[in-house]
């Protein structure tokens, strides 16, 4: 297994204050690995600046042996690292399907937007667009909603379709801003399932940003504990849970700290 | 997989069947009464198809608003490309001896280029900080024409234009420039509808409707906006030179804000969802001065009115009448 995402020493200061210091970690290939911290850890910041949003302060980012730092988001997206959103990021007054199939644009052969993209990875003929659009509507399990306008589902579907989208771009590895936040019990599952699928069957690398505890110690192998944009500990989900350091900046410091 | 059942049973859009791609009932009317209108002019007496002519520009012109739009861009300055043009192809003509085709055809890359270079700065601006740069640098180009008096006439301008002419072919008289006027005008509207079937145009759509989203689906919104602001500067560059062969004057007050505003006008009351917004806009508000000659103060009092009236009940404007119509009549 090789390191497919490598961060090295990155950090990204808004003006006086370093919102990620020197966080470097690794994720290899096949992994389903995740960044967690309290709030204001500089997670969501070290995300932006992974999926070229923000361009860092220092280090470097690199994705399948490419320097990707500094690069634009849809440059990034071409190398095959693809993002997904925390909000519901749709297009509103289009159909599921159509959603889709615009995800496609940047990869459509010998077309336009193809061309001024210069992407070369990854090329889907026009002819092909029905089937692989289909193909991810099953992945995914939204062929009950394919005419629904985005705008008009309810907020886990439209969770669900950002993640459609984002396979629709063709990624070989997916970085997830808070996939969990917002979602109910049931469908928390369904993601975890979904997170599963995407590794097992499709090959799929993932990072996910996360809140939700319970999804991050299921389903990663691998976790990056960020506190106050500093790394304070990375390691499999049972390491951490009896990491002293994790321990208390989740639940603060215990009695016989202050003894 | 019950409650996804359950819920496509609750759902009536999840159950809809796709919206068939079928022919609106009103098509062959609408095109029969479409190709009277173009032929009107032509037995209406010279006023008419003066009016005509100033129309048919003017759609070429605004679709080329239209597409900078198109991409979530609006342009405050749009007599920028078009001075632009009207310049270009004449000083070229008169200053190589070249043909006016070929002047024409120059001036508008020489157009497309500048506003790439140009877009390539700007287009990383956006919203309202946009709309104020295109303002300013419509601004710019106006004064530049007024100062370079040796090469531009300066306030006086340049008059006298020879005719457009084409193999022969002298477009000398109102009814043959008509003819090319509509000929541009329905060009130009073909070559929007063609785009927005193609990759191309949905990729600047996606851009429109989420800049965030289209950028990380691979699509640079930076590239393709510059690839619509570019595009619509040549379609009003080529009005541009249009208009200066059909008036035969040209001064840099014909390419003042009043310009731009009007351009603008005729796209918001038109219509900017439709790509038939244009063309309505176009017909509608060009012959419209003409109605208020007598009141030549109030004027612009009623496109005032008449663009928040639009904005505030009829957002798609004049193309978005009918689906609002269809909709009372539904409830």
């Amino acid at each position: 297994m090789t390191a497919l995402l490598e961060v090295k020493g990155l950090a990204k200061h808004f003006g006086g204050l370093a919102a990620v210091k020197d966080l470097s970690f690794t994720v290899r290939k096949g992994q389903i690995a995740g960044l967690i911290g309290p709030n204001g850890a500089g997670k969501t910041t070290a995300f932006n600046t992974i999926s070229g949003a923000l361009a860092p302060t220092r280090g470097r980012v690199v994705f399948a042996g490419q320097d990707i730092t500094g690069r634009r988001p849809s440059a990034i997206v071409g190398c095959g690292l693809v993002r997904t959103f925390q909000q519901t990021t749709t297009y509103a007054e289009e159909s599921v399907e159509r959603n889709i199939a615009n995800a496609m644009l940047s990869r459509l052969e010998n077309s336009a937007p193809q061309r001024l993209m210069r992407r070369t990875s990854h090329l889907l003929p026009a002819a092909g667009v029905a089937a692989e659009v289909e193909r991810i509507i099953q992945i995914v399990g939204m062929q009950h909603w394919r005419h629904a306008l985005a705008g008009t589902l309810a907020y886990g579907l439209q969770k669900k379709l950002g993640i459609a989208i984002a396979l629709a771009a063709e990624p070989t590895m997916l970085l997830m801003d808070e996939p969990a936040a917002g979602l109910n019990h049931e469908e928390c599952n369904d993601l975890t399932r979904l997170l599963r699928r995407l590794r097992d069957d499709h090959g799929m690398t993932i990072l996910l940003v996360e809140h939700h505890m319970a999804i991050v110690m299921e389903v990663c192998e691998r976790i990056v504990v960020l506190v106050h944009g500093e790394k304070i500990a990375e390691g499999t989900p049972e390491e951490l849970r009896v990491n002293p350091a994790v321990v208390e900046a989740y639940l603060g410091a215990p009695d016989y700290a202050h003894a | 997989m019950t409650t996804q059942v359950i819920e496509s049973k609750l759902s009536p859009v999840a159950s809809a069947p796709a919206p068939a791609q079928r022919r609106s009932p009103w098509l062959v009317p609408a095109a029969l009464a479409a190709l009277l209108l173009a032929a009107a002019p032509w037995m209406s007496g010279q006023f008419v198809l003066h009016l005509a002519i100033l129309a048919c520009i003017n759609v070429v012109i605004v679709n080329g608003l239209s597409l900078i739009d198109r991409c979530g861009q609006l342009s405050f300055g749009h007599s920028a490309p078009v001075a632009l043009g009207a310049y270009g192809s004449v000083l070229l003509a008169s200053g190589t001896g070249l043909g006016p085709v070929v002047s024409t055809a120059l001036a508008a890359i020489g157009v497309g280029l500048v506003s790439g270079l140009l877009g390539w700065v700007i287009l990383r601006l956006r919203g309202v900080y946009f709309v104020l740069v295109t303002f300013a640098f419509a601004e710019l180009v106006r004064l530049i024409l007024l100062d370079a008096a040796p090469i531009t006439g300066g306030a006086n301008g340049i008059a006298s234009i020879p005719p457009l002419q084409v193999a022969g072919l002298v477009f000398d008289t109102r009814e043959r420039f008509y003819a090319l006027a509509l000929g541009a005008a329905i060009a130009s509207v073909l070559l929007m509808v063609w785009l927005f079937r193609r990759p191309l145009g949905q990729a600047l759509n996606a851009v429109a409707a989420n800049p965030t989203l289209a950028e990380s689906t691979g699509l640079s919104v930076l590239r393709l906006q510059i690839v619509g602001y570019m595009g619509g500067c040549m379609l009003a560059g080529i009005g541009g030179a249009l208009t200066a062969r059909y008036i035969g004057f040209i001064s840099p007050e014909s390419f003042n804000t009043g310009a731009s505003v009007a351009f603008i006008t005729m796209l918001v009351i038109g219509g900017r969802k439709s790509l038939y917004g244009p063309v309505l806009g176009a017909l509608v508000l060009t012959p419209l001065p003409e109605l208020f000659r007598g009141a030549v103060q109030t004027q612009h009092i009623f496109y005032g009115a008449a663009l928040i009236l639009i904005l505030r009940f009829l957002p798609g404007g004049i193309a978005g009448l009918p689906r609002l119509l269809h909709k009372g009549v539904a409830k």
